[in-house]
């Protein structure tokens, strides 16, 4: 349940701690809807292969079971590159689900290697090549024609206005509008149904997490940097799981936990805190300093709160704990002091 | 054959792992099972006394993780049922003399010779923790209704979960509790306890004093008294076995009013 339940914005390079430059690789993680492997910021196959190969060992564990996509960007790819490429996956258990390049060398490697090869389990389509096939353009393109096939394809793609995860990842979004031919697509292949559409939370950029999952201990330690601009708002980490004690969440922006926080478990976040169940463990809200910041849950017990700099404490208990009021409720810095209410959607 | 590895786990000491391997153990031999009882607290032996065969022991676990005996030189039968045997814990060394590999390996070869492998896990969440549930592919959770109890559980119940490929079920067993405190509101009651953990319960044991009767004699009380907690921990081996078998009725247990009193003079076993 721990892995696969995180849906933060993170960078596995950070994990291993020993690529500094963050852009080369980047995993995005979203809910429902997988983790793309985004390594277009790799500017030759051999680096891209150092660093998948580094980061998927290092957190082999996280992989193992998920749907997951690659996105090669522009990177250039003859056929036994690709193939020694995914060969990396394939070691850690990872069978891409969709593999998304721009470049057209890339692209026909890939589909070389996906036609004969009944070995791969789960078909492995270039998004670029199929969203030309779906805009009914001939399979084989020349320079001129690509443009073309691009146009159609964005076309054809207008409806599925959602963002790819490509296009969450990239520090400046704009960037995204001035490359005509290189614009990443997104296209249902018939015969998955599975479409990544990056959700709202993910398209604010450049908050980048990395996520260290531990089997052993049960200790979820994510420690964020933050890069975003300051009038962003910040990224949402959402949880599905009941946090037990021992485990420690932090987050650069929001964090949603859908599910019960017991004794004993911390939550940290620069944002907001919010528990769709029962809070019972310790929340910090705007650790950062931010004093604007909520804590928000169904039922509070909790024994302490946070909120920027202040803290409050629940009353000290004769006998057993009292249970809390059984609606939901905010918490917020009001003359200095948090105070608990109602919860007001205002 | 291949036999059910269940360790027995809490986080908290004091909490009665074993006491319950041990009852669970019996419980599950009395039906007709081949099972072993591993004593996983190295340095800490308890597991021999409560069964009784302390004077039995020769070789232990250590030994044959160190190949200094086979594994049949070392598990000792028990006194009264031919299908229960004890592997007991060396009590000269500490949990650092045997790692998480050798024990998989040790589960795994007891359970090619028993239908359930009982392995009573320490105190603790440390290495003699990951050695205990190494091997594991269930595990019981004990817990009594205590705030500090219910806490270390719901961290051993997390480090669980974590190991989800090995260990496919975790259920809980909430021990000592005493019907009468439930009612006056000074102790948690198994709802407020299921509450907290989330997790399925295994079964409710209440307070009995019979319990530290038969830990002195040396025979767990599930084999042979009509007590409380022997009942509770038989019903806990049908529920392991895969019966359906209903909890016992907490409220009835504290009232001592004429008719219970009667009903237990006719009928001591139904409690």
């Amino acid at each position: 349940m721990l892995r696969g339940a995180f849906h933060p914005v993170a960078s596995a390079g950070q994990i291993t701690g020993r690529h500094k430059n963050m852009s080369k690789i980047k995993i995005i993680s979203q809910a429902e809807q997988g983790v793309t492997i985004d390594i277009s910021g790799c500017t030759n196959a051999e680096e891209a292969r150092s660093y998948l190969g580094s980061t998927l060992q290092v957190s082999s564990q996280f992989w193992q079971g998920l749907a997951i996509d690659l996105t090669l960007g522009d990177l250039s790819l003859g056929r036994e590159e690709a193939e020694r490429m995914l060969a990396v996956l394939h070691e850690v258990g990872i069978n891409p689900r969709f593999i998304n390049s721009d470049n057209a060398t890339t692209t026909r490697a890939l589909k070389e290697i996906a036609r004969p090869a009944p070995a791969l389990n789960e078909p492995v389509i270039s998004r670029a090549a199929s969203a030309r096939e779906a805009a009914g353009i001939a399979d084989g393109f020349d320079k001129p024609c690509a443009a073309e096939a691009a146009e159609a394809a964005q076309a054809a793609v207008a409806v599925l206005t959602a963002p790819t995860a490509t296009t969450a990842a990239q520090p400046e979004p704009s960037a995204l509008q001035e490359t005509p031919t290189g614009n990443p697509v997104t296209i249902p292949v018939p015969s998955l149904e599975l479409v990544t559409a990056a959700p709202e939370a993910v398209a604010s950029p450049a908050v980048e997490t990395s996520l260290v999952s531990s089997a052993v201990t049960g200790t979820v330690t994510m420690a964020t940097a933050t890069k975003q601009p300051a009038e962003r708002q910040p990224a949402v980490m959402l949880l599905k799981q009941t946090l037990r004690s021992g485990q420690a969440v932090s987050h650069s922006g929001h964090l949603v936990i859908i599910g019960d926080v017991n004794p004993g478990a911390e939550l940290t976040a620069d944002g907001d805190i919010t528990v769709w169940g029962t809070l019972r463990g310790m929340a910090h809200a705007g650790a950062g300093g931010n004093t604007k910041a909520e804590v928000r849950a169904l039922r509070f017990e909790a024994i302490q709160l946070r909120i920027a700099n202040a803290i409050a404490r629940a009353p000290d208990r004769t006998k057993l704990p009292e249970r809390g009021a059984k609606i939901p409720e905010t918490a917020r810095i009001i003359d200095g002091k948090i105070r608990i209410s109602a919860f007001d959607p205002e | 054959m291949s036999g059910r590895v269940i360790v027995v786990t809490s986080g908290k000491g004091g909490v009665g792992k074993t006491t319950a391997s041990a009852n669970i153990g019996v419980a599950l031999a009395n039906s007709g099972a081949q099972v072993a009882l591993v004593d996983m607290d190295i340095g800490l032996r308890n597991l021999d006394i409560l069964m009784g065969l302390e004077n039995r022991v020769v070789y232990n676990l250590v030994d044959v993780v160190e190949e200094k005996c086979k594994l049949r030189q070392a598990l000792v039968k028990d006194k009264k049922l031919p299908n229960l045997c004890l592997l007991p814990a060396a009590q000269t060394r500490d949990k650092t003399a045997v790692n998480a590999e050798q024990m998989k390996k040790l589960t795994a070869e007891l359970a090619g010779m028993f239908d359930f492998v009982v392995v009573d896990s320490p105190a603790g969440i440390e290495s003699g923790f990951q050695n205990a549930v190494a091997g594991a592919h269930e595990a019981i959770v004990i817990c009594t209704p205590e705030m500090s109890a219910v806490r270390d559980a719901d961290r051993v119940i997390g480090l669980l979960e974590a190991r989800k490929e090995e260990i496919s079920q975790y259920r809980l067993i909430i021990n000592r509790i005493r019907p009468n405190m439930v009612k006056t509101n000074d102790m948690m009651s198994v709802e407020d306890v299921l509450e907290i953990l989330s997790v399925k319960l295994l079964g409710v044991v209440p307070e009995d004093e019979e319990v530290i009767i038969s830990t002195n004699k040396g025979e767990p009380l599930s084999g042979t008294e009509n007590s409380k907690a022997g009942l509770a921990y038989r019903n806990i081996a049908r529920r392991l076995q895969g019966e359906d078998v209903p909890f016992i009725d907490l409220d009835s247990l504290g009232q001592n009013s004429w008719f219970a009193r009667v009903v237990k003079f006719f009928n001591p076993v139904r409690v």
